[in-house]
């Protein structure tokens, strides 16, 4: 009868699972190459797209009454992960509850295993084991054993199987789909401060370890605050040291629910909860809305959450303010503008008779490469004998906030140059993006010289 | 977890009419339970069928929002400048439940589009309302208050499955008013 109580529960708890909004305080300026963190959220089961994007709005709004602000200077600001789980309209009701507790189960299922493809038949049959009933449920009598009674063993195996293929295939694309995004938002040197409620929590953990997988380089680049923990572990980032970064109502009837059933079901148990939020009776009595329970700041789950989530956004600024990713560039070089001085032209003879010239390999798509420090405000040298500056401006850019910093490296046709110092002196000129100046200074002089630019 | 915790929790699921997560307001928003003949074709979804218009509901001023959603708009936000882009967003929202209804290929784009509305909205009415403001299921409960409806809305948001909304700073520059279907 309790194993009974405690599915019923699950099938209706699901049913109910919220959002929430959260907020975070900034310790001083960002540096001034450094755009703030993207905000993003994930949601839970039962959620609509409509109220995945009211959390994150929400959300925002807390941000903002703590001095936290979205990046302004971006094309897009905040982002939601929206998984749809469970509400197909083209189900029944009784097969969306299904769905959705399969989907929970697939997933505690994965997490159990860690995620590892290497261990898909170990989580298969840990799938299998939580939804196919026990025959002492199935001859339960009554209320509960009407509501459970598409639980048969005949109907889950059929179900079951569909569900492990569907489910995991669904999910499975999801996850490839978020990656992606992350891709594409990271790999620009933006930096991503993500929530995740309840269901969220398994499959931002999901598409986080994922993407670590695949693009280590870029893993510090984000941080998750969950809330309503339905993971058994937080996601942390490689090197964090951030140990705390979830918070669980004691009080939070669905993640209890959901962590007895996996406990029972030898599934990983849904993180432990730590922190309590009074039984809040009419606003929300499981205890598990992401912004009536996680969000209120009166109550201990909402100002941990809420700390959580500054600690995260803090720690982005900070690791990387001078490190810069940015991803594939194709441009070109505007000749009319582009010149050595004091020559103050592209090519001919110099003050000291030498020629010089730009290398046409540079007309060519570019791969860009990562830098790893950034100077922000660029270098000034004092020249010994000779200086010589190559002001570069770049066009046709693919993608002009990718442009941080363009550095240059100069090859000799005889011995090499004794470069004491060769950097950024100027840019960008004007607020163009791909516009600046490279300043070579050397202690004597050579045959030729070509500059050859790197985009970063 | 306790047994008294468990038992409210059921009896509170059990009240619940409609699932799904989201902030919820203390006001219930009023709402038909059955379909409407309407009164009058609206234009601004286009060229309709008979289902389609009867899916909308009765809307007498032809502006795309079934009237009774249009007096809760009024009655529930008080300046006209929340009251415009609430109305938008009633129609961004019926817009969704109409292509739901045809169950067509859902693109970024138009998730974005009713994601800046949905926002734009938000801001608006949070400067006022604060978190007491209607929740999103707030408005699909209004809005898609019968069975043809709410399966319509629903298919349309299971067809933008794995869709990343992007929301921008300032997110009403975002909104238009709604496209022919």
């Amino acid at each position: 009868m309790k194993t009974i109580l405690k599915k019923t529960l699950t099938f209706l708890l699901l049913v109910s699972i919220s959002f929430s909004s959260i907020a975070f305080a900034v310790t001083g300026p960002a540096p001034v190459c450094l755009s703030t963190p993207h905000l993003g959220f994930t949601n839970g089961i039962q959620n609509t797209s409509e109220q995945a994007v009211h959390s994150l709005v929400i959300l925002r709004q807390h941000a903002k009454a703590r001095g936290m602000v979205s990046p302004s200077n971006k094309d897009v600001s905040d982002y939601v992960f929206y998984h749809q789980k469970g509400i197909n309209g083209t189900e029944s009701r009784i097969t969306s509850f299904l769905l959705d507790v399969m989907e929970v189960y697939w997933q505690l299922a994965q997490a159990t295993v860690n995620n590892d493809p290497a261990k898909e038949q170990q989580a298969m049959q840990l799938f299998f084991k939580t939804v196919l009933p026990s025959s002492s449920d199935a001859s339960t009598s009554g209320m509960l054993a009407n509501m459970l009674q598409f639980l048969t063993q005949a109907q889950n195996e059929r179900i079951a199987l569909t569900m492990y293929t569907g489910i995991g295939g669904t999910l499975l694309d999801t996850t490839a789909k978020d990656v992606a995004k992350l891709y594409s938002i990271l790999s620009k040197g933006d930096t991503l401060m993500m929530a995740a409620h309840s269901q969220g929590t398994l499959s931002a953990n999901a598409a986080l370890q994922e993407f670590a997988k695949q693009y280590p380089q870029f893993a510090s680049q984000v941080r998750l605050a969950s809330a309503g923990m339905a993971a058994p572990n937080v996601w942390q980032t490689p090197g964090s040291i951030v140990a705390n970064t979830y918070v669980t109502n004691t009080n939070d009837l669905v993640i209890d629910t959901i962590r007895d059933l996996a406990r029972s079901k030898s599934l990983a148990p849904s993180a432990v909860a730590n922190a309590t939020h009074p039984v809040a009776l009419f606003a929300d009595i499981t205890g598990h809305d992401f912004t009536k329970i996680y969000l209120d700041e009166s109550a201990e789950t909402g100002t941990k959450f809420m700390q959580i989530f500054s600690n995260g956004y803090t720690q982005l600024l900070k690791e990387n303010s001078a490190k810069v990713f940015v991803a594939d560039l194709t441009y070109t070089v505007d000749f009319s503008r582009t010149r050595w001085t004091p020559e103050n032209r592209i090519s001919g003879p110099d003050g000291f008779g030498f020629t010089t010239s730009i290398s046409q390999t540079q007309l060519s798509p570019t791969t860009i490469r990562e830098v790893y420090s950034l100077s922000c405000g660029g270098n000034s040298t004092t020249p010994i004998l000779k200086s010589y500056d190559f002001t570069f401006f770049l066009g046709g850019l693919s993608n002009p906030d990718a442009v941080v910093s363009v550095a240059g490296t100069i090859t000799m046709s005889a011995v090499t140059y004794p470069v004491t110092k060769l950097g950024l002196v100027n840019s960008p000129i004007g607020g163009i993006p791909g516009a600046g100046t490279i300043r070579l200074t050397g202690t004597t002089g050579t045959p030729a010289y070509t500059a050859t630019l790197s985009i970063f | 977890m306790s047994l008294i915790k468990r038992s409210l929790l059921i009896m509170a699921l059990c009240g619940l009419s409609a699932c799904g997560g989201g902030d919820t307001s203390t006001t219930s928003p009023p709402g038909n339970t059955t379909v409407e003949p309407p009164i009058k074709t609206t234009v601004i979804y286009g060229a309709l069928s008979s289902a389609e218009i009867a899916l909308i509901g009765k809307d007498a001023d032809t502006n795309g929002i079934r009237d009774d959603v249009d007096a809760w708009i009024l009655a529930t936000f008080k300046d006209s400048a929340t009251q415009t882009i609430a109305k938008t967003r009633a129609q961004w929202l019926t817009w969704a439940m109409l292509r739901g209804a045809r169950n067509v290929p859902v693109t970024t784009s138009e998730t974005n589009k009713i994601a800046a509305a949905n926002a734009c909205w938000i801001e608006k009415a949070y400067s006022t309302m604060g978190d007491g403001l209607p929740g999103a299921n707030d408005w699909e409960a209004l809005l898609f208050n019968t069975h043809l409806r709410a399966v319509a809305y629903l298919t349309w948001d299971a067809n933008s499955d794995g869709i990343v909304r992007e929301i921008h700073a300032n997110p009403c520059n975002d909104v238009i008013g709604v496209p022919t279907l």
